[in-house]
């Protein structure tokens, strides 16, 4: 068994997961297995999809040809590979969306954003796929900030959000824009060229945050760099909209709770979109329309 | 349960597959004023992402181009099955079949398929025009078995994999989709005969038929109310390199834009297609207006 720490949870895990830091002697919280999933019962289950039946505390999920994934009660996961999947491949969804789906089972907040440290706390920086996110945390990096997560943002219901794990995943276009040097970076997967991006311990920030500000990023086809404060009702909509795999909340009975946990982060927090323009990048300008923002938060 | 709740819009691009759209909505709509152009909202097209992982319900950022590929058709099926009334996508993929022989677009969820074709000779212009390239890459482009949307690796892309085929390829898949409810409409019969032409797509679609409604949403998607619209505001489907996206639309544009060696190689490449669609006359020489006794429709309208 392997000890590994991530989103303020110990995890024992048979399944090596190279990217997380070690979790030393601490007892688990989660215990991740390689083994038979008991399909006993599952077919019944008050959600039930092609790839994922979903009930009270339990989730099923399978991604073709990877793995099928068992995620019990917030503290178990199995893992059952299909024969020929690649390891890492089975990695990625483990630590994608049955993480997800566990992590909700805990009652944190799991959002699709990135959590960058500024004085007194972190930003979120939220978004769909392919709006940029990474590649802003990756510069925010580069102008001196400590990272706490990447991919996922978890907070708990204490409203502090959790570190994940060192790493940034960079397409290699992003690195290009960047001017990061790809060579000696492993890849996220064959053959997409997206790119581990680690952190040391300088620059990830390994203590969990207050939120300072929530930013929603937007690619704006008029070209625009703005900067839009949300009030009242209009700050829902936007944390459930980016909220991760929001799809298995239903099953897992836990919708209420989560409205009552994001009213509760946006009450104390201000959400803000943030428009970008498609094209021209200019990654520079965003870092400073984002540090000029902050600056303006107070403490 | 009767998932057959979808019709795919479908054609090559550049053919006319967002005028098709725009008259939908505006037929739908059914008001005094056009549909704004960032409104025209028919379905996803299907190739979103966003669309089909909601379909599947896991991350499909780290998939392959094939293994998402290979999903697309169970996310149709799941997507299809929360339908509550009949959906039109989008989409510009050849008819084509996924890795285990299974058709992209299952049959249990099609409803039908609205095919929109063009002369390949005015597709080559405005395609360049689109991509802002030359008009022989456009052409190379029509020509490559291989070709295809969204399938760089280095970036995310918000879409699939669209395979395009050849132009000839594309349309010749469609044709041959002998499974599904079809209706080809060419371009041309929509621009010289559009109360015809779109009261054929509105029947097919299930739309309301009136004269009135059908004529009433022609008016607002006449291209110069696209275009004056477009000057007002930008479009959102229109590509960062491309000028505009309403240009010209005219029908023979390619008699000015095309030299005759261009000309030549696409007739080379794409005359049979070209022949049975209606776009060379008896000579075999291409004709401005696609004569309306082409063999296509004289088997039949629908498919």
């Amino acid at each position: 068994m392997y000890s590994y720490t991530a989103f303020g949870l110990v995890f024992h895990s048979e399944l090596e997961l190279p990217s997380l830091p070690s979790g030393g002697d601490a007892a688990a919280d989660v215990t991740i297995t390689l083994g038979e999933i008991n399909k006993q019962g599952l077919d019944e289950l008050p959600v039930v999809k092609p790839f994922y039946h979903v009930g009270d505390d339990i989730l099923w999920l399978h991604i073709p040809e990877v793995a099928k994934f068992l995620v019990e009660g917030g503290r178990a996961i199995t893992v059952q590979p299909e024969p020929q999947a690649e390891l890492s491949t089975v990695r990625l969804f483990l630590l994608g969306s049955a993480l997800g789906a566990l992590l909700h089972q805990r009652n944190n907040l799991v959002l699709h954003s990135n959590a960058v440290c500024v004085e007194g706390g972190c930003i979120l920086v939220m978004g769909a796929s392919g709006q940029g996110k990474s590649t802003l945390a990756a510069a925010l990096h580069l102008a001196g900030h400590q990272v706490l997560t990447d991919d996922i943002s978890v907070v708990t219901p204490d409203l502090l959000v959790q570190p994940g794990y060192p790493q940034i995943k960079l397409w290699e276009d992003s690195a290009d824009r960047l001017k990061i040097n790809t060579a000696q970076l492993s890849l996220v997967r064959e053959p997409l060229k997206k790119y581990i991006y680690p952190l040391n311990a300088d620059q990830f920030c390994n203590q969990p945050q207050p939120v300072k500000a929530m930013y929603i990023l937007h690619t704006s086809p008029e070209g625009k760099f703005d900067v839009e404060l949300l009030r009242g009702m209009n700050k829902l909509n936007p944390l459930r909209f980016n909220t991760y795999r929001s799809n298995y909340l239903e099953g897992l009975g836990l919708q209420a709770k989560q409205l009552s946990l994001l009213a509760k982060l946006a009450g104390n927090t201000p959400i803000k979109r943030l428009y970008r323009p498609e094209a021209g990048f200019e990654i520079e300008r965003l870092v400073q329309l984002i540090k000029d923002d902050v600056a303006t938060l107070g403490a | 349960m009767d998932q057959a709740n979808i019709y795919w819009l479908a054609s090559y691009p550049k053919s006319g597959n967002t005028w098709t759209r725009a008259f939908i909505a505006n037929l739908r709509e059914d008001s005094d004023c056009p549909v704004p152009l960032n409104e025209i909202k028919t379905g996803a097209i299907a190739s979103s992402k966003a669309w089909i992982e909601r379909g599947l319900g896991f991350d499909v950022s780290e998939l392959t181009i094939e293994e998402l590929e290979s999903l697309r058709p169970a996310a149709y099926l799941q997507l299809a099955n929360k339908m509550t009334r009949i959906n039109f996508h989008k989409t510009h993929d050849a008819y084509s079949f996924v890795s285990n022989g299974v058709p992209l677009f299952p049959t249990d969820v099609t409803r039908g398929a609205l095919y929109i074709v063009r002369n390949p000779l005015d597709v080559a212009v405005s395609f360049s025009h689109h991509m802002g390239t030359s008009v022989d890459k456009a052409i190379r482009v029509m020509e490559d078995p291989e070709a295809g949307l969204a399938k760089g690796v280095k970036s995310y892309h918000e879409q699939a994999r669209m395979r395009l085929m050849t132009w000839s390829g594309h349309v010749d898949s469609w044709l041959s989709a002998i499974s599904i409810k079809r209706h080809i409409s060419r371009y041309e019969d929509m621009r010289s005969n559009p109360l015809v032409a779109f009261t054929k797509i509105a029947n097919f679609l299930e739309l309301p038929s009136t004269e009135e409604k059908i004529a009433r949403a022609i008016a607002h998607c006449d291209l110069r109310t696209l275009q004056a619209m477009e000057r007002k505001g930008l479009f959102y489907e229109k590509p960062f390199k491309a000028e505009r996206f309403f240009r010209k639309g005219q029908v023979g544009d390619w008699q000015t834009a095309l030299s005759t060696k261009q000309v030549d190689r696409i007739i080379g490449k794409h005359g049979q297609m070209m022949e049975v669609l209606g776009y060379l006359n008896k000579a075999g020489s291409p004709d401005v207006l696609p004569l309306p006794q082409s063999p296509l429709w004289q088997a039949g309208e629908s498919l």
